[in-house]
């Protein structure tokens, strides 16, 4: 019940943020509009702010957080973003593998066929239909 | 070593064609050549790149890869081509009323200019018109207008920015009223006109082939000059309303593209523009002529632009 | 009308060798770059288009259409097999699909939706050769007011989709709809939400929301689970049941109302121009779940959940053709990729391309066929192929699945921007899912929002304040009270039921 509430407080949070900051100052006025730009997000957010306080005060539905399992999926999220920002560094063929290696060393994967299947040979894979035979340069 | 001097004799043979090849192009490629389409995968520009690409790709043999860069009608292609190196390798293909309306309304925001660019040409003018339902009760922009202040309002189905500045410009020089109905692409607007929700509609190039088919009918030209399909219909300048719409195809690359690269790639493309192959296609797809202004024209027509869109904007308010 | 020599001399030109190689190969090319997450048959189309200027037209429209076709059922395998739906349009795939595979039965979860993914196409094939200058006449009539109510109908039938907080289902449904609303807006073209990042402009793009939120927070999470113990991805039985491999008739029969449940919404949908495909899958799912005896059995893995999506998203793509060979309208970007493969050769699709092109009209319904029944032989080998590879180690699935939604979603939306967006979306699907947020229903949200906003800003220019005017448009009042009735039926009541149940089992237990 608590996890509830306390998601009811994280939409509140955001709708008061989206209806008070975010809308007004990233949105802008048209003279010419019948429908202004910034009415359906004032809309929505409205909406998703009511419901929020509607589960923070009667909160229903399952919910259920464990922050282990949640702290890895931080984890390789930040390491995807990590292995992306090396692509647009060092391009696609190396840092590619390299994300791959990564990940596969770190959820235990040993047996050195697989290892080389993913780190090698899906990526090379990708690579040449990609690159050789569409023509579509990767980063 | 027989081979070798085989492949030794290829090699002479062709360092004595150099020269005759040479003359059409002094500079050539070091690698593939990107040429950035400003508009998702599918859409009329990409065909458009697609078809010129391969076309300059079989003439000159230089690799060819296109590449989408969707964003904002173009404002996230140049933004990104205008930061990269000026080797000839990196072009863009863009659309010129998306730009000059984004410059003149919010330049302050957007990371370029026009002066951000070395030109290479264009491809084709786009043809707008407004375009009614044959059996509509009028057949010329005069008659529109008096048939909209009659009606006290008449729904105008337009997809771009401009065609709604421009009726607002004529909204307040004529008093008429229009009921401004947004449309996602030329083709939804047809189904508005077919299924008679909207009266007129601002088409650009898709309503040529209705035209033909006797389906729909045209009112007004929004460009400068009249159409070569339709010589008959007169464009809202020559009906006593001083704004027109030039949508241009235009091909650009960063700031700084020494000379001779930047004549090379205009000979190039120029020459694959006005193939009979790209012709065939442009005038099957859009009914539209090939329409290159080349590298000073293309820059000519960008600077108007946004002196004449400016004037536009001021005049709808 | 109907002219025997024209329909026989177009089918003849149709079935010939060289076409049937290209259908084929088209029907293969589009199941592999359909089963690719991320790329789709509308990205292998816009390549193949110049390289088909070099056909007659016949061939190069029954290529394209090869592709197309291919791709709707190249979508739905990872879909099933790997909770990643290939392309959007198998998102609602995923919902039971994966359970099914998860029970050890993948091949019969990708059979099903190879079956009604087939017959479904069929289904929209036949009406678009048998009554579609009717139903284009009728699509036409709908004007912004009807797309409107349209979409609130629509909207309302995904109410039987929110699950057991309805709090928590309008808050996502609101969430989604807002994401929609980042990039332009539909009529002043001014930009909202975009932060600086001009790559916005267009919106969050569609790929980086559905792979991010329904594929990548999924390979996230099982990245997560996996902690030195590898296993296959999907843990089969050592001797699977026979009937566990394969859709016996009876079964194929017993969805025979699902089916055609799904196609009848596909095809009506499809009709109209500028409707999307996932839209009908996900109506078509919650139609199904709300009319079955037992709803509570899907999600978990039942084959009528799988039957009604893919009969709804495959028919949507021969239904996208009535517009455009009747009136020259293209329905979706695919059928806007073919409209100019026409007008490349200089045929305009249109009033009257079927007086002046009857012989290519009946060619193009052999084209239709042969893709069809290509796109089952093909699809039976391919599937054997396709459950195969999740035998391999879930080490090597995941982690080749992550790059693969990498590559495909920066080819789809032209840079990394695109890629980091969906990682960013994946986060936020994971953190929905734990506390209970539906997933599915933001991201319909998301998917219809750009509609909707559009539909409303049209139909208020078209009122122009005189809401009076709604009377006239009879279609429009009786979706609005379709639309209340439907809420009503699948949103409000099992809600009541299903907390009557809850009620009742917590006085047993106390």
């Amino acid at each position: 019940m608590i996890l509830n509430r306390i998601s009811g407080l994280v939409v509140v949070a955001l709708g008061l943020l989206l209806i008070l900051y975010i809308i007004p100052n990233h949105t802008e006025i048209d003279e010419f509009s019948t429908l202004a730009p910034s009415t359906l997000p004032y809309i929505t957010a409205s909406i998703a702010l009511i419901m929020g306080l509607v589960q923070l005060i009667f909160p229903s539905g399952k919910a259920e957080f464990n922050p282990g399992p949640a702290l890895r999926v931080g984890f390789y999220f930040l390491l995807s973003l990590a292995g992306l920002y090396m692509m647009n560094l060092i391009g696609f063929r190396i840092a590619a593998p390299l994300l791959i290696l990564i990940v596969m060393i770190l959820i235990g994967e040993r047996r050195p066929l697989w290892l080389i299947s993913g780190i090698i040979v899906m990526p090379l894979v990708m690579w040449y239909a990609v690159e050789v035979l569409l023509n579509w340069p990767l980063p | 070593m027989k081979l070798r001097s085989i492949f030794a004799g290829i090699a002479a043979a062709f360092l004595l064609l150099a020269p005759v090849i040479g003359q059409a192009a002094e500079w050539s490629p070091k690698g593939s050549i990107v040429l950035q389409v400003g508009f998702g995968a599918g859409g009329s520009t990409d065909i458009m790149g697609r078809l010129v690409a391969a076309r300059v790709e079989k003439e000159t043999g230089w690799n060819m890869v296109v590449e989408n860069k969707p964003g904002g009608g173009g404002v996230a292609m140049f933004s990104g081509l205008m930061r990269q190196k000026p080797d000839g390798l990196k072009l863009g293909l863009g659309v010129n009323v998306p730009i000059l309306l984004n410059l003149a309304l919010r330049g302050d925001k957007l990371p370029f200019k026009i002066d951000s660019f070395d030109y290479i040409g264009t491809i084709l003018r786009g043809e707008n018109a407004m375009v009614a339902k044959a059996d509509a009760p009028f057949n010329n922009f005069k008659e529109f207008i008096a048939y909209a202040k009659k009606q006290g309002g008449v729904a105008v189905g337009f997809d771009a920015k401009p065609q709604q500045m421009i009726m607002a410009a004529v909204t307040k020089q004529s008093k008429a009223k229009f009921k401004m109905v947004t449309h996602k692409s030329g083709a939804e607007q047809i189904q508005s006109l077919l299924g008679g929700h909207v009266a007129v509609g601002c088409l650009a190039g898709a309503h040529i082939k209705y035209i033909e088919s006797g389906d729909l009918k045209m009112i007004a030209v929004f460009n400068k000059s009249r159409h070569s399909y339709a010589p008959d219909t007169k464009t809202i300048i020559e009906s006593g309303y001083p704004y027109y719409l030039d949508p241009y195809y235009y091909i650009a690359a960063p700031k700084g593209l020494p000379a001779d690269v930047q004549a090379t790639l205009a000979k190039a493309f120029d020459s694959a523009i006005h193939s009979d192959e790209v012709k065939k296609v442009l005038y099957n797809t859009l009914k539209a002529q090939p329409n290159n202004l080349g590298p000073e024209g293309t820059k000519k027509m960008l600077d108007d632009g946004v002196k004449d869109i400016k004037v536009l904007i001021d005049a709808g308010k | 009308m109907f002219d025997l020599n024209v329909a026989l001399a177009g089918l003849s030109d149709a079935f010939t060798l060289y076409n049937l190689l290209l259908v084929w190969f088209g029907v293969v090319l589009g199941q592999f770059v359909g089963a690719m997450p991320g790329t789709g048959p509308v990205m292998a189309m816009a390549i193949a288009i110049p390289f088909t200027f070099t056909l007659n037209p016949l061939p190069a429209i029954a290529f394209l259409i090869g592709v197309n076709k291919g791709g709707l059922v190249g979508g739905a395998i990872p879909a099933v097999l790997i909770n990643t739906p290939g392309t959007p349009d198998a998102a609602a795939t995923t919902l039971d699909g994966y359970p099914l595979t998860k029970k050890g039965k993948p091949e019969k979860a990708t059979k099903m939706a190879l079956y009604s993914s087939i017959t479904g196409d069929a289904f929209s094939d036949v009406v678009l050769f048998t009554v579609s200058p009717l139903l284009a006449v009728v699509a036409l009539k709908m004007g912004p007011l009807e797309i409107f109510a349209l979409m609130v109908f629509a909207f309302s039938i995904i109410s039987g989709l929110v699950g057991d907080s309805m709090a928590k289902g309008i808050a996502s449904a609101a969430l989604g709809l807002f994401c929609a609303t980042v990039g332009l807006d539909p009529e002043a073209s001014t930009p909202r939400f975009i932060f600086g990042i001009f790559e916005l402009y267009d919106g969050l793009p569609l790929v980086s929301i559905a792979l991010g939120m329904l594929a990548v927070a999924e390979i996230l999470r099982r990245l997560s689970s996996m902690r030195g113990k590898i296993t296959a991805a999907v843990e089969l039985p050592r001797t699977q049941k026979k009937e566990d491999r394969r859709i016996s008739w009876a079964e194929y029969w017993s969805c025979r109302y699902t089916m055609l449940r799904g196609s009848a919404i596909g095809t009506i949908l499809g009709a109209i121009p500028g409707l999307d495909s996932s839209a009908a899958a996900f109506m078509s799912y919650a139609t199904a779940k709300q009319t079955s005896k037992d709803p509570d059995s899907f999600g978990k893995g039942n084959i009528h959940g799988i039957a009604a999506t893919e009969a709804a998203n495959s028919s949507v793509s021969g239904a996208n053709l009535i517009p455009l060979l009747t009136l020259g309208l293209p329905g979706n970007i695919a059928a806007a990729l073919i409209i100019s493969a026409f007008m490349i050769h200089g045929i305009q699709p249109g009033p009257l391309l079927f007086h002046e092109q009857g012989q290519l009209i009946y060619g193009l319904f052999g084209a239709l066929m042969m893709a069809n029944i290509l796109n089952l032989i093909t699809g039976q080998f391919g599937l054997r192929l396709w459950a195969k590879v999740i035998k391999a180690p879930e080490s090597f699935i995941f982690s080749t699945a992550l790059l693969l939604c990498i590559v495909g979603v920066y080819m789809a939306t032209g840079g990394l921007t695109g890629v980091v967006i969906m990682f960013i979306f994946a986060i936020i699907s994971y953190l929905m899912t734990a506390f209970g947020y539906s997933v599915i229903v933001f991201v319909i949200g998301f998917f219809l929002g750009e509609r909707f906003e559009l539909s409303l800003t049209q139909s208020l220019s078209v009122l122009d304040g005189n809401y009076a005017l709604i009377l006239d448009h009879p279609v429009a009042l009786g979706l609005f009270a379709l639309a209340i009735a439907s809420a009503y039926w699948f949103g409000f009541r099992p809600m009541k039921k299903s907390k009557g149940k809850q009620q009742t089992a917590e006085e047993t237990t106390s």
